[in-house]
């Protein structure tokens, strides 16, 4: 008697182990991210409750807050407030102490689409050109893909200066995300190997063809 | 009546078994014990169409269910193998043997024992990502006739 091979439970496995590829990463990415808080979803890691509301972002920024009041923190150095679905920072520092100063800061006011009281650090390569995409809102739907490599990288970080201005730094590349991916990938393989390894053995009555025989 | 045919040449991969003129398909286990004194064994394990396992009298039942095929041996390949026949009613006086269409005499004892090979690990999910731990059971092919010579000795041969 054949056997079946792919039955329910490992369609159901294959299917949550796609699903989380393509989607259970951005949500790690949105919800973890150890000292990042994620601008939508999860809980705020900084800031004031009883901060002021902050005046809505202009109509030509590229993608909207979270709607309603928002809380922002005060004082030199405390994040005040986020945007554009990417990934906050307390303060610049956070970001420059890693990565260095950046090659050049451009003001939002000379980029379409960008509103005017940010200030876009460029670091070059191919992190601040995805932070220029996202900024631009010129995304596709191929950067939630793991098979491009924008879907490795998180969002832009975005840190409310003192004065105002929304300083936005470019993405970075997410090696857990990589992780995961390579580990999620690994497992479908070895699905698929098991699955041609016992569709041989139970085909193939350990290496005996009955195609000829009365007999399974 | 029914006729049961085995076609091969000792070898479970190349092995007919028609019944009624049918090649049939399917089989688990086919086991042929007639004995002069009477003893007439004649069972019959099969997968039907409808995914059963079905245990029956080869001589006795109705082989419902059965899987029919097409002849899977040209007559090229007919040519290399052996055809046993059993033409019974269940009676051992009412049995008739035959080789290649030659109907045997003199016969004391017929044991025919084929089984095919197969796993019992089931589907689960250990067995689905720990392989077969368990060897399948082993295929067996058993086949062999005693004549009584015309000294009254016996003498066993292997049928195919």
């Amino acid at each position: 008697m054949k056997t079946s091979i792919i039955n329910k439970p490992f369609l159901a496995i294959i299917t949550i182990a796609l699903l989380w590829l393509l989607v259970g990463t951005e949500l790690l990415e949105a919800r973890g991210g150890g000292s990042r808080g994620g601008s939508f979803g999860g809980s705020r890691s900084f800031g004031r409750s009883s901060a002021p509301s902050r005046p809505s972002a202009p109509a030509s920024a590229p993608r909207s807050s979270f709607g309603g009041n928002r809380s922002t923190a005060v004082g030199s150095g405390a994040a005040k407030s986020s945007s554009f679905g990417g990934t906050r920072m307390a303060s610049s520092g956070d970001y420059t102490s890693k990565y260095g100063t950046p090659r050049r800061t451009v003001a939002g006011n000379t980029m379409a689409g960008v509103p005017g009281n940010y200030r876009v650090n460029d670091y070059g390569g191919y992190s601040s050109s995805l932070m220029m995409g996202y900024m631009m809102g010129s995304t596709s739907m191929m950067w939630s893909m793991p098979f491009h490599p924008a879907f490795y990288y998180s969002r832009p970080y975005y840190v409310t200066n003192p004065d105002g201005t929304v300083g936005v730094y470019p993405p970075t590349f997410s090696f857990a995300k990589l992780f995961f991916t390579l580990v999620i990938l690994g497992a479908i393989i070895f699905v698929i190997y098991v699955i041609i390894r016992n569709r041989r053995r139970n085909n193939g009555s350990w290496g005996v063809t009955h195609s000829q025989s009365s007999f399974d | 009546m029914a006729t049961i045919g085995i076609e091969s040449n000792g070898r479970l991969e190349r092995t007919a078994i028609y019944y009624n003129g049918e090649q049939i398909s399917g089989l688990k286990e086919l086991l042929l014990h007639l004995d002069e004194d009477g003893t007439f064994d004649g069972i019959i394990q099969y997968e039907g169409h409808d995914k059963i396992i079905y245990n029956k009298s080869i001589f006795g039942d109705t082989l419902s269910n059965i899987k029919i095929v097409e002849p899977s041996f040209t007559e090229e390949e007919a040519m290399n193998l052996r055809l046993f026949e059993i033409d019974s009613n269940g009676d051992i006086e009412n049995t008739v043997v035959s080789m290649n269409s030659e109907e045997l005499q003199g016969l004391v004892n017929l044991y025919v024992h084929i089984k095919s090979s197969h796993s019992s690990g089931g589907s689960s999910l250990k067995n689905f990502f720990g392989g077969q731990k368990d060897l399948p059971e082993e295929a067996e092919f058993k086949a062999e006739f005693t004549f009584r010579n015309d000294d009254d000795t016996l003498s066993t041969e292997g049928i195919f």
